[in-house]
């Protein structure tokens, strides 16, 4: 982070620039302002939501044109009124564009993003009636809150009111965006970038999310786009040209994405070193290409990144998860104290109690499952239900369809027939983010983390969402006591107290492990299903971990746990009841001590061993 | 109608080296424009070079696709530039392109200047013109789509039935497995990237004839190139043959009775595909 006296020397320096630099240098200042407030918005989508886009320059161009359309042909003068309606019409251009937009990621959006940007490009050019074509609109000078400053000359006017009339607009835009990024929303949409998947388990709607950034990232770019076209007083296609988006990008790169401050010193560094290079060559734009090429190559963290090894918030954007959780040896040394395993109670369960002794009631059922993927039956009419206060095993050889079955119970994959009861309600294909609502939360078979994210935010993320606000994009999560105090008081459930501001992708494997479930723990959830939750761990810790995840649950007021498990003295250890799945349906559905005794089930699931 | 045919068949050769790239190198090349613009500008060179030379006339599309052949030697080296990034994010590859795209104007700046660079009339018309219907075409478009026709079938057969083609696809499938059978991957990228910098310069190449080579060139077609992998599907070379020919007589068909709408149409049909196709309409499910 750069620290508050920088900051302050920083706008000292840009303050004084029309008072004592050459004149030349303030006017050069002025797109600067411009590009900051837009690569402002820009990079709440890629900096922080991940979504990067080549066609921001359309609300660039859309603020401009706002503006000339304006001052030019409606003779409204009030730089205000061209400022609102900008927002405005941003923003109503970019719900719509958005929705559409968000439906896709990576690849695509950036390929969506920019075909939008060229509709918009070919609208200008095309409807010359309208938009003036190639020639573009005059934008006229405008009044700075209702003062037209008439005695001063063109560049008098911009190098001085309107100078900072733009500085303060800027660092508005810049506190305003200071206050969405530290805000409950803004680590939603942080949470995104990392592991989109995980995120919405933990009950971000990340659609809307993303959504909301991209309205937001809308009207920055609106905005942005009125700066811009006061000084050159004039709006042209080319602003939505998808080469102006591409450099919109350049700049956020060159000043490092993963930083806050890194667009404004994007956008500075680009202007600066464009106007110098200009002046010695002609052929700037390979320069700037070489550039570009660089900055991609080997500082993909940008001019900020230079300043801060790991300081940045954001970590390098990777490949998705999955390929690079292998290999380590994880250990839990914190949890484990001795080197002897904890001995296994028998039959402790959730508080001990055996549900059996009393009438439950039924959380979770499943009537008559199907699921085939192809010629492939996954699930051959299962049919299960699952009681308050159970800890249920699922076990069977490998393709028995047990992953299957806890997918089509958690909602993420839709049975093909078959009913899913929760709370006598269907929620067959309800989507994760409902089912975290509801009272459901799940951890997958691979460990799931937001690799970027510190410990205390993993789990402020779902804290944030069972609390209802995550729709809150001004509010300042660190100063949110209810939150904080919640996030350590499931971290000391998990022995991860200590670490809360560990990044999650520097953590031994079995503290990831741990992060992940509890981060499902800390939705207090009624139902958890846990897939594997000791897969990749050492036998050693495989106690550890069970035990804390019993006494977590017990405390936290998590009802019914159901695993998926293949370790069967976790199995007998741990379970009320085990349900044995082979080759898609149910071979038994009975306590421990009765699949032991079966020695049919024995034999086809678990094996000579028992 | 003919007329988009042939801007379709010169599309096609573009937008076949976008998704052949895309396909086995999982980067969007941006900079397929830059190549496509870089063998217009050579093409026109060579040929007016061909011409002083004494080579007959007659044989001027030989000479452009020896030239775009020729300029394919770009390949390898711009292929090595890209290597460092392969094992990052999209947005990196794809805004490593894009300083390509940068450079690439520059470099055709330096050689060829700003000014428009054109083969004359007689050149393009030296086969002569036929009537279709009330409508005159210039045999060149006919070759030209025909040529088109046979590198598709040519990419086809060799994607389809040889050792190469095997292996590439082996690639594009699963770059890890394909590794760990023992397929050199750089090698195999390296030649598929000049196969796919060879398809644009050759497509740039072949359309001078009718229209002159300028700067906006390669960055006004890579937005229509775009435009034809989404309408067929990213990474599908079927795709790539319908969206060019939708995309060409779309465009043709535009000009013809709303030019304002040109490129809007083709927007539409893109925002339309992607919203009721998202894998376009060719789309392998892997895309």
């Amino acid at each position: 982070m750069i620290g508050r006296g920088a900051l302050f020397v920083a706008l000292l320096a840009v303050a004084v620039v029309p008072l004592a630099g050459p004149v030349y240098y303030a006017t050069l200042m002025l797109p600067f302002f411009a590009y900051g407030v837009a690569l402002l918005g820009l990079n709440l989508l890629f900096g922080y939501t991940g979504l990067l886009s080549f066609g921001h320059a359309l609300f660039v161009a859309l603020g401009a044109y706002t503006a000339a359309a304006l001052t030019s042909a409606f003779a409204v003068l009030h730089l205000e009124v061209a400022l609102t309606t900008a927002a405005v019409v941003g923003a109503a251009i970019a719900l719509p564009t958005g929705l559409l937009c968000v439906r896709y990621v990576r690849i695509y959006f950036g390929v969506l993003t920019l075909a939008l940007g060229m509709l918009f490009y070919s609208f200008l050019f095309k409807f010359y009636h309208l938009t003036g074509g190639d020639e573009g609109m005059r934008v006229l000078r405008p009044t700075l809150l209702g003062q037209a400053f008439s005695s001063l000359d063109k560049v008098a006017f911009l190098t001085g009111p309107y100078y900072y009339y733009a500085l303060g607009l800027l660092m508005l835009a810049a506190l305003a965006m200071w206050r969405v990024v530290g805000s409950p929303f803004g680590l939603g949409l942080r949470a995104i970038r990392e592991n989109p998947d995980k995120a919405a388990f933990l009950g971000v709607d990340v659609r809307r999310a993303r959504l909301a950034a991209f309205v937001i990232a809308g009207i920055y770019g609106a905005v942005g786009g009125v700066l811009l076209a006061v000084p050159t007083g004039l709006a042209d296609p080319l602003l939505a040209y998808w080469t102006h988006s591409g450099n919109l990008v350049f700049m956020l790169l060159l000043g490092g994405f993963a930083h806050f401050f890194g667009p404004v010193v994007g956008a500075f560094v680009f202007i600066f070193l464009q106007d110098q290079v200009m002046s010695l060559t002609q052929y700037w734009r390979f320069v700037f290409g070489a550039v570009l090429a660089v900055v991609v190559i080997f500082f993909p963290r940008g001019l900020m990144g230079l300043f801060s090894s790991e300081g940045g918030f954001a970590p390098l954007p990777m490949p998705p998860p999955g390929n690079r959780l292998r290999g380590q040896s994880p250990r839990i040394d914190h949890i484990r104290g001795g080197e002897t395993p904890p001995p296994i109670p028998p039959h402790q369960g959730l508080r001990g109690q055996s549900p059996r002794s009393k009438v439950s009631s039924t959380l979770l059922e499943a009537v008559d499952v199907r699921k085939r993927y192809g010629d492939v039956v996954a699930l051959d009419g299962v049919s299960l239900a699952l009681h308050e206060g159970e800890f249920v095993s699922i076990i069977g050889p490998n393709g028995a369809g047990k992953t299957t079955l806890v997918n089509v119970l958690s909602g993420l994959t839709p049975p093909s027939a078959g009913r899913i009861l929760f709370k006598g309600a269907a929620i067959a294909g309800v989507g994760p983010v409902t089912l975290s609502r509801l009272g459901m939360a799940r951890t997958f078979q691979l460990v799931n983390v937001f690799p970027g994210l510190s410990v205390a935010d993993t789990l402020a993320v779902a804290v944030v969402s069972r609390l209802g606000r995550g729709h809150r994009v001004l509010a300042a999560l660190s100063r949110d006591g209810e939150v904080r105090a919640e996030v350590e008081a499931v971290a000391a459930l998990f022995g991860l107290g200590d670490r809360l501001e560990r990044l999650a992708r520097t953590l031994p494997q079995g503290d990831k492990k741990l992060l992940d479930v509890a981060s499902a723990f800390a939705l207090h959830p009624e139902v958890i299903l846990l897939d594997e939750p000791t897969s990749g761990v050492s036998t050693r810790d495989k106690h550890a971990i069970m035990e804390v995840l019993v006494g977590a649950a017990a405390r936290i007021g998590i009802k019914t746990i159901v695993q998926v498990e293949h370790d069967m003295d976790i199995v007998f250890g741990y379970s009320h009841r085990i349900v044995a799945l082979h080759a898609g349906r149910v071979l038994a559905d009975a306590p421990p001590d009765v699949i032991r005794a079966d020695e049919a089930v024995v034999a086809t699931v678990i094996g000579k061993r028992a | 109608m003919l007329g988009g045919v042939f801007h379709a068949a010169v599309l096609f050769l573009v937008a076949a080296g976008l998704q052949l790239v895309f396909g086995v190198q999982k980067i969007l090349n941006l900079a397929c424009g830059s190549f496509y613009a870089l063998g217009a500008y050579f093409g026109v060179s060579a040929v007016s070079w061909a011409l002083a030379m004494g080579v007959p006339a007659v044989l001027f599309p030989v000479v452009l696709i020896l030239s775009g052949l020729l300029l394919a030697v770009i390949g390898p080296p711009v292929e090595r530039l890209l290597r460092p990034i392969y094992d990052r994010d999209e947005s990196f590859q794809i805004l490593l392109t894009f300083a390509l795209v940068l450079m690439f104007e520059d470099v055709i700046r330096f050689f060829w200047g700003t000014a428009p660079h054109q083969l004359g009339g007689a050149v393009y018309l030296v086969y002569g013109q036929v009537k279709v219907g009330a409508v005159t075409i210039p045999v060149y478009n006919l070759v030209v789509i025909a040529a088109s026709a046979v590198i598709a079938a040519l990419m086809g057969w060799l994607l389809a039935r040889t050792r190469f083609g095997r292996i590439v696809r082996a690639v594009a499938e699963n770059r890890r497995m394909a590794e760990a059978l023992g397929v050199d991957r750089a090698r195999v990228y390296s030649r598929v990237f000049t196969l796919g910098v060879a398809l644009g310069t050759v497509g740039g190449a072949l359309v001078i004839p009718a229209t002159a080579a300028v700067n906006e060139m390669g960055i006004e077609l890579i937005v229509e190139a775009f435009a034809v992998v989404v309408i067929g599907g990213l990474g599908s070379m079927r795709g790539a043959f319908a969206g060019a020919l939708v995309v060409g007589v779309l465009k043709a068909v535009a000009i013809a009775t709303w030019p304002e709408l040109e490129l809007l149409a083709i927007y539409v049909i893109v925002i339309g595909v992607l919203v009721l196709r998202p894998a376009g309409l060719f789309a392998r499910a892997a895309a």
